[in-house]
């Protein structure tokens, strides 16, 4: 006891490193929803409304500038709207003539990011809409770019998105002219590697990769990468597939959740109180 | 008072990373302000501090990233460790102090993104050279920013070795 005592005297620094070694590597080593939960606690009570302060006050200075942004994407989104409805009725039309099954579209809750990771690499983000704006685990989260991850974990009135710049998220892709299927995973950046595709496979640099929806979670036809090089994988037996998002993973403000498929006859696009907003800023911008 | 002015000092830094870290950043070259303040406190307090503070400060970064709960926490205790030892060994000049906060962050983020990306070692030696390396310069001057801004508020600060610093 003697001898351990003047160990620990002699090398207590190193003694205390190799302790929190120890320790860092005890809670790596934990179960994904053991160190969800345990964050979760944690987070809860002090670092998100810390963010969410911080979030808030860093924003205002961008809001003025935001919002003639966005009357400019609104006054855009109306004219592409009415094209879109007309579209939409002349589609159906033809669907019903030819007697095509009905197809589906989706629900999107718009959600505001609230949290980020404090990590360069960036693999979650904290958005402000829960399960009492009907999220649920595992919905897909897109941008305007693409696909961006998925819920990871849901509470009332947050949620925690897992990015697909996670190594623990790989995605069933298909490609959109070839539809040669592959598992789309993180390399770095916004860099991904399409894997399981055999040599002989049609895949050539341009392609748009888009989702299978193989697994049911995230519907099929959502665009996630373009292929940036395709080469001979080392065994001579597979390709090598490099792709890259078109999303900004670092610097996105706003995503959207999909929460349920909804058939495409009974989509409006916008909701009518929506619309009526759009009208009243058309109208005030052409009266300036 | 002797726990309060490093919870502050955590606070203050975290705040920074999340809130002006992004603002500055050139493209996705960012200032690491977490590691900054991590050196700072070892350089000053010593390895078991150091060490001790590392893993606070990164625990609580892991918390925003529960996927890899502990790794921040491991590699900013091997940076606090490390940089006590240095605290220990000399009273660094500005110049020194710039060349600490470059090889700790670029030290980090070897070691952060090697295990981070395993067994991906090519993806990740070539983070480490495209975004690791230029990021460790980046946060070497804004470690100096900082000092300097500390020695313009006349912060006293005390070096591990027993010395007194005015800042």
């Amino acid at each position: 006891m003697h001898l351990f005592e003047a160990v620990f005297q002699r090398y207590r620094d190193r003694t205390v490193l190799v302790v929190l070694i120890t320790l860092s590597i005890a809670l790596m080593s934990l179960p994904e929803p053991v160190q969800l939960d345990l964050a979760r606690g944690l987070v809860g009570r002090l670092v998100l409304p810390a963010q969410r302060a911080t979030t808030f006050v860093t924003d205002y200075a961008d809001v003025r500038t935001e919002n003639e942004r966005l009357q400019r994407m609104v006054a855009t989104l109306m004219l592409e709207r009415e094209r879109l409805l007309q579209y939409r009725d002349e589609r159906e039309r033809l669907r019903r003539l030819a007697e095509f099954k009905e197809e589906q579209t989706h629900r999107l809750v718009p959600a505001e990011v609230v949290g980020r990771d404090f990590d360069r690499i960036q693999s979650n983000l904290v958005i402000n809409k829960g399960s009492e704006a009907g999220l649920r685990a595992r919905m897909p989260v897109f941008s305007y770019g693409g696909l961006v991850g998925s819920l990871a974990k849901v509470f009332a009135n947050s949620s925690w998105v897992q990015l697909l710049t996670s190594k623990n998220h790989p995605v069933s892709c298909i490609d959109k002219r070839s539809r040669v299927v592959g598992v789309l995973e993180w390399r770095h950046r916004n860099s991904f590697e399409l894997r399981h595709v055999s040599s002989n496979e049609d895949v050539v640099v341009g392609d748009t990769l888009v989702t299978s929806g193989f697994g049911g979670t995230i519907p099929k036809g959502f665009p996630v990468a373009i292929v940036s090089r395709v080469g001979q994988s080392t065994d001579g037996l597979s390709l090598r597939v490099d792709a890259r998002s078109p999303v900004n993973f670092v610097s996105l403000e706003e995503v959207f959740v999909m929460t349920e498929e909804i058939p495409w006859d009974r989509s409006l696009f916008y909701e009518e109180a929506d619309t009526a907003l759009m009208r009243d800023v058309l109208r005030s911008r052409s009266q300036r | 008072m002797k726990f309060l002015a490093p919870l502050l000092g955590v606070v203050i830094y975290l705040a920074l990373q999340a809130a002006v870290a992004g603002r500055i950043a050139i493209g996705p070259i960012a200032p690491d302000f977490v590691v900054v303040c991590v050196v700072l406190f070892g350089l000053q307090r010593g390895s078991i501090q150091g060490s001790l503070f590392g893993f606070f400060v990164g625990f609580l970064v892991d918390l925003s990233n529960p996927g890899y709960l502990g790794l921040n926490a491991l590699t900013k205790s091997l940076l606090g460790f490390a940089a006590g030892g240095l605290g220990a060994a000399a009273s660094p000049g500005v110049l020194v102090l710039a060349i600490v906060f470059f090889v700790g962050a670029l030290a980090h983020d070897f070691v952060y993104l090697l295990i981070y990306m395993w067994p991906g070692v090519g993806g990740a030696l070539l983070t480490v050279v495209t975004r690791a390396l230029p990021s460790a310069l980046y946060t070497a001057v804004a470690g100096i920013a900082v000092e300097r801004i500390l020695a313009l508020l006349g912060a006293k600060v005390v070096t591990s070795f027993g010395k007194e610093r005015q800042y």
